[in-house]
C-alpha cells in the first residue's frame, strides 16, 4: 500500500512541478508582471462581470497569477476579449470591462497581440473596440507590424489604432504610412469621424507639408481620409499659430495651393474654390486645437481667413467662442459685422444658443426685441436646434413644434414656423409636404396664409 | 531484498513524478483547458454576472459621502498629464482609466463636472470623458444620470451616461426617469429603445411602470424590432402576437402592434388585432408606418396608413419604371380610391425629370382629395421652378388652379 501512495504522491509532485515551471505552450514575458493594484478588487471583479477567482480578475487586481491569460490558447484569448467586448457595447458603456480588456492585452508580448489578430474575424460594419484596442497594443511595440497586420487583413480598427498610434510620435511618418495604404483601405481606415478621437498629432507643420507635395491626392476635401488628414494637417498647425496666426495660414495656403495646382486638369477658378474650402477644412481643426488652448487664440487666427474660407456652422461656434471669452456684447457685435446674411444668421444661432444656455427665458424673451431680418431668423432657428438637441430629437417635426410654445409673441411664432419649413426645405426632409405640415401648425388660418405666402414655391420676379 | 524494495519504490515515485510533469502539459487538454480560464470564462458567460454590474452599488453608494480629501482636476487636464508621461497611446489609456478607477463617487463627479459646461458638446465626445461617464454609470448611476439631465449640452451622449444602467436595472432607472421633465424624457427614449431591442423581456420589466409615457412607446417597437432582427423571417409570429399581448393596453400595445404589421408575410386579414392598430394611428404616425409598409400597400385598410403606403409605392415604382408606373396609374383614375396617393408618390419621384407632365399628373388629383392633391401640386411647382422659373411662372397664370390652390403656390391671390 505504501509504495502505492508514494507513487501517487510522486504523481501529484510530478504534475504540480510541470505546471509551475511551464504552465502551458505559449511563450512567456521573461519580466516580472508589476501591475498596479485598484481601489477595490472586489468592486473590479463585480463591475467587469468576472468571478474573483478568474483568470481576467487575477490580472485585473494584480494578484494572484495575472498572466494566466498570457498562456491561454489564443482561441481562448478572443471568446474571451469578444465578450468583454460585448459587455462594453451592448448593455451599455462598461468601464470594468474595458479596464479589463486592456489589463489582459498589457499581458500579452507583440506574438500573441499578432496572433490574436490573425483569429479576429474582420467585421465589414460597425466598430470593434477589440480590433482597435489590441492594434493600438501591438503598435506600442512594432507599429510597421501593425499596418502590415491591417492593411493584409483589411482590418480598420487596426489600420485606424496604427496610424494613430503613429501619427502621435510623427504627422508626417503616419501621413507616409496613409499614402503607402491601397486606395479602398484609405477611407475605410480613417474617417472623419474618426479623426476626432486620433489624439493630437506631433511632429513639424513643414515635414508634414513636405510629406503632402510628394503625395497630394492625400489632400481630397470630398473623401474621408482627405477630411481626416487636413484635420491632422489643422491641428498640427496649432502649435505655431498661436504665436504666428497670420504667417501660420498664410503657410497653410501657399501649401494647399500649391498642392491644388499641381493637378493640371482643373481650371484656375476651379483651383481657387477648392483651395478656399481646403483651408476652410484644415483652419476648422486649427482653430478647434487652439480654442482648447486659448479663445483669444482662436478668435485671432478666425479674424484671419476670408469669407470663403469659412464654413456656415464655423460662425455659429466662434459666437459661441467669442460669448465665452468675453460676453454677450463681444458675440452681438461678431454677429451684426458679418456682411454675408447666411453668415449672419448663423452666428446669431450661436449667440442665442449661448445666451439660452444662460438664462432661457430671457434668451427667448430677448427674441421679441429683435427686428426682422437675418440675425432673428437665425435666433429662431436655432430655438430649434435647441429643441432638437435637448430632446435627442434631430429633425424631429413634433418637437420643433412644440418648441414655439414659449415664445411670446405670435409674430414670432410665424417667424418661427418659417424658419422650421425653410429648414426642412434646405435639408431635403420631404417626409410631410410643406402644406401638410403647414396644415398641422398651431396657428390662426390668416397666420397660415402668410406662412403659404412666405413660402410659396413659385416666386415673382 | 528489503533494499531491492526500497530501491524499486524510488525508481516508481521518480517514474510516476516526471509521468506526471509530462502529463501537466497535456492535462489542459484533458481539464478542458486552463481551470483558471474556465472560470473565468463561466463568469464571463453568466448572464447575472453581467446584468449584477451595476450592483456594486452598494459599495458606492457608501464610498460616495467620503471626503474627497484632493485636489479634483478635470479630465481632459488629467488625461493630458498622463499621455505626456506615457510611453504610448495604449499605456496612457491604461493609466487614465486606472487613475479613475481608483476614484469615488464624488471625485469622480467633481472630475466631470468641471468640464460639462454648457459649451463643451465636443469635449464629450472623446474617450477620457466618456471612460469617466461609464465609470460613474457603474459606480454612482444616479450622479451620472442627473449630470446628463442637468446638462443640455450633453443630450446627444444619452446612451453613455444612461444605458448601461437602464441595462441593469431598468427599474430603478425607469422610477428616475419619470420624475424627470418632459424633455429629458424624450432624450432619454433612444436608451430604453436599445435596451428593449436587446432585451425584450427586460423591457417587459418595466412595461407597466412606464407606460404612460412616450419612451415606453419607442421600447414597445424597439422590443419587437428586437424579436426580428432574431428572426427576420418572423417565423413566430404568434410569439410576437402573444408578446404585444402582454403590453399595456393602449399605446405600447398599438405600437408594437403597428411593428409586427412590418414583419415579412404578415397577411393582415388574418391579423385584424394589427389592422385595427394601423388604422387607428395619427396622421403623422401613419405617415412614417405606411412609408415603411408599401410593400403591402394593398392589404392595409382603408386609412391615413394605406394614402401612406401608396404614396411611397408609386414613388418606388416610378423611379424604377416611369412608364410602367403612368400605365397603371391610368388604370386606377376613376376607380381607385388610392389613385389621389398614387399620383402623389408618382410626382415626388417624377417631378425631377419632368417637371411640366408631373404638374399635369398633379392636377389629374380630384380636388376632393385637398392634401394629396396640394402635396403634388407643391412638389411639382417647385421643381418646376428650380428649372425653368420663366415657364413656371407663366404657367401658374393660366393653370386651372383654384384660387387657394394659385395662392398656395404662388403666394397671390390671382389677379381678376
Amino acid at each position: 500500500m505504501k509504495p502505492l501512495l508514494l507513487a501517487a504522491a510522486s504523481l501529484a509532485l510530478g504534475i504540480a512541478a510541470g505546471r509551475l515551471h511551464r504552465p502551458s505552450g505559449l511563450p512567456v514575458r521573461e519580466s516580472t508582471p508589476r501591475l498596479p493594484a485598484v481601489s477595490s478588487k472586489q468592486e473590479l471583479t463585480s463591475a467587469s462581470g468576472m468571478g474573483a477567482e478568474g483568470a481576467g480578475s487575477a490580472a485585473a487586481s494584480g494578484e494572484e497569477d495575472p498572466f494566466a491569460f498570457a498562456r491561454m490558447p489564443t482561441l481562448r484569448q478572443v471568446q474571451i476579449l469578444e465578450r468583454l467586448e460585448k459587455q462594453m457595447g451592448k448593455a451599455g458603456s462598461s468601464a470594468g470591462a474595458d479596464i479589463l480588456m486592456h489589463r489582459l492585452l498589457e499581458t500579452l508580448d507583440a506574438d500573441q497581440l499578432a496572433g490574436m489578430l490573425g483569429e479576429i474575424p474582420v467585421r465589414s460594419e460597425g466598430a470593434s473596440p477589440m480590433a482597435f484596442r489590441i492594434g493600438e497594443r501591438l503598435a506600442a511595440f512594432d507599429v510597421e507590424r501593425a499596418l502590415r497586420l491591417g492593411t493584409e487583413r483589411g482590418s480598420r480598427e487596426v489600420l485606424k489604432a496604427a496610424i494613430s498610434v503613429l501619427a502621435q510620435q510623427d504627422a508626417s511618418a503616419a501621413l507616409q504610412a496613409i499614402a503607402a495604404l491601397p486606395e479602398n483601405l484609405r477611407n475605410k481606415a480613417l474617417d472623419y469621424e474618426d479623426a476626432a478621437e486620433m489624439g493630437r498629432p506631433k511632429g513639424s507643420l513643414d515635414d508634414a507639408m513636405a510629406t503632402l507635395r510628394e503625395h497630394p491626392a492625400l489632400l481630397q476635401p470630398e473623401g474621408a481620409s482627405g477630411r481626416a488628414v487636413a484635420k491632422m494637417l489643422g491641428q498640427l498647425a496649432a502649435e505655431k499659430a498661436v504665436s504666428e496666426p497670420a504667417q501660420t495660414l498664410d503657410q497653410i495656403r501657399s501649401a494647399v495651393g500649391s498642392l491644388v495646382r499641381s493637378n493640371p486638369e482643373l481650371s484656375e477658378a476651379d483651383a481657387a474654390k477648392r483651395t478656399d474650402r481646403l483651408v476652410a477644412q484644415v483652419s476648422s481643426a486649427t482653430v478647434g486645437a487652439l480654442r482648447e488652448e486659448s479663445l483669444n487664440h482662436a478668435s485671432t487666427y478666425f479674424d484671419a481667413l476670408k469669407d470663403t474660407e469659412k464654413t456656415s456652422w464655423s460662425l455659429s461656434w466662434e459666437a459661441v467662442s467669442r460669448y465665452k471669452a468675453a460676453g454677450p456684447e463681444a458675440a452681438i457685435r461678431f454677429a451684426e459685422q458679418q456682411t454675408n446674411p447666411d453668415f449672419m444668421t448663423s452666428a446669431a444661432s450661436g449667440v442665442w444658443w449661448a445666451l439660452a444656455k444662460e438664462d432661457r427665458a430671457s434668451a427667448i424673451a430677448w427674441i421679441e426685441s429683435l427686428p426682422a431680418g437675418a440675425f432673428r431668423q437665425g435666433s429662431l432657428r436655432s430655438v430649434m436646434m435647441d429643441a432638437w438637441n435637448r430632446n435627442k430629437a434631430w429633425g424631429d417635426f413634433s418637437v420643433a413644434v412644440e418648441a414655439s410654445d414659449p415664445l411670446q409673441s405670435r409674430g414670432s411664432k410665424v417667424d418661427y414656423f418659417a424658419a422650421v419649413l425653410s429648414d426642412r426645405h434646405v435639408s431635403g426632409r420631404d417626409d410631410f409636404s410643406q402644406e401638410e405640415m403647414i396644415a398641422s401648425l398651431p396657428l390662426s388660418e390668416a397666420e397660415k396664409q402668410s406662412l403659404r405666402s412666405r413660402l410659396a414655391p413659385i416666386r415673382p420676379r | 531484498m528489503r533494499a531491492l524494495s526500497r530501491s524499486s519504490t524510488a525508481i516508481l515515485c521518480a517514474c510516476c513524478a516526471l509521468m506526471g510533469y509530462g502529463l501537466s502539459f497535456f492535462s489542459d487538454r484533458w481539464l478542458g483547458e486552463n481551470p483558471q480560464a474556465m472560470r473565468a470564462e463561466a463568469a464571463l458567460a453568466s448572464e447575472k454576472r453581467g446584468v449584477d454590474m451595476g450592483l456594486s452599488e452598494s459599495v458606492t453608494e457608501n464610498r460616495s459621502e467620503a471626503p474627497v480629501g484632493k485636489a479634483v482636476r478635470g479630465v481632459g487636464e488629467l488625461w493630458h498629464e498622463i499621455t505626456q508621461r506615457a510611453k504610448s497611446p495604449a499605456e496612457a489609456r491604461l493609466r487614465l482609466m486606472e487613475a479613475i478607477q481608483a476614484m469615488d463617487a464624488v471625485e469622480l463627479s467633481a472630475l466631470l463636472e468641471s468640464e460639462v459646461g454648457a459649451f463643451e458638446y465636443f469635449r464629450a465626445k472623446r474617450f477620457e470623458f466618456q471612460y469617466a461617464v461609464a465609470r460613474l454609470s457603474e459606480i454612482a448611476p444616479v450622479r451620472a444620470a442627473e449630470l446628463w439631465a442637468r446638462s443640455p449640452a450633453l443630450r446627444a451622449y444619452a446612451d453613455v451616461f444612461l444605458a448601461g444602467w437602464v441595462a441593469r436595472d431598468p427599474g430603478a432607472f425607469a422610477a428616475w426617469i419619470l420624475a424627470q421633465p418632459g424633455e429629458t424624457q424624450t432624450a432619454a427614449s433612444g436608451v430604453v429603445a436599445a435596451m428593449a431591442k436587446q432585451s425584450p423581456e427586460q423591457f417587459l420589466s418595466v412595461a407597466s411602470q412606464m407606460a404612460n409615457s412616450a419612451m415606453a412607446v419607442s421600447g414597445a417597437r424597439s422590443a419587437i424590432r428586437g424579436f426580428l432582427s432574431k428572426d427576420p423571417n418572423a417565423g413566430d409570429l404568434p410569439a410576437l402576437m402573444q408578446y404585444a399581448g402582454t403590453l399595456p393596453e393602449g399605446p405600447l400595445r398599438a405600437a408594437a402592434l403597428c411593428e409586427i404589421a412590418k414583419a415579412p408575410g404578415v397577411d393582415l386579414s388574418q391579423q385584424p388585432e394589427v389592422a385595427r392598430a394601423l388604422v387607428a394611428l395619427k396622421p403623422e404616425e401613419a405617415r412614417e408606418v405606411g412609408d415603411q409598409l408599401w410593400k403591402s400597400a394593398a392589404s392595409i385598410p382603408p386609412s391615413p396608413v394605406r394614402d401612406a403606403a401608396f404614396v411611397r409605392a408609386f414613388q418606388e415604382h416610378a423611379k424604377e419604371d416611369v412608364a410602367a408606373a403612368a400605365k397603371q396609374l391610368e388604370s386606377m383614375r376613376n376607380s381607385s380610391p388610392d389613385y389621389p396617393a398614387a399620383v402623389r408618390g408618382f410626382v415626388t419621384a417624377a417631378a425631377p425629370k419632368d417637371p411640366s407632365g408631373a404638374i399635369e399628373w398633379a392636377l389629374s388629383i380630384d380636388p376632393s382629395a385637398t392634401l394629396q392633391r396640394a402635396s403634388a401640386l407643391e412638389k411639382a411647382a417647385a421643381a418646376f421652378f428650380k428649372q425653368k422659373p420663366e415657364e413656371a411662372r407663366a404657367w401658374v397664370e393660366t393653370a386651372p388652379l383654384s384660387p387657394a390652390e394659385y395662392f398656395q403656390l404662388t403666394g397671390r391671390t390671382r389677379s381678376p
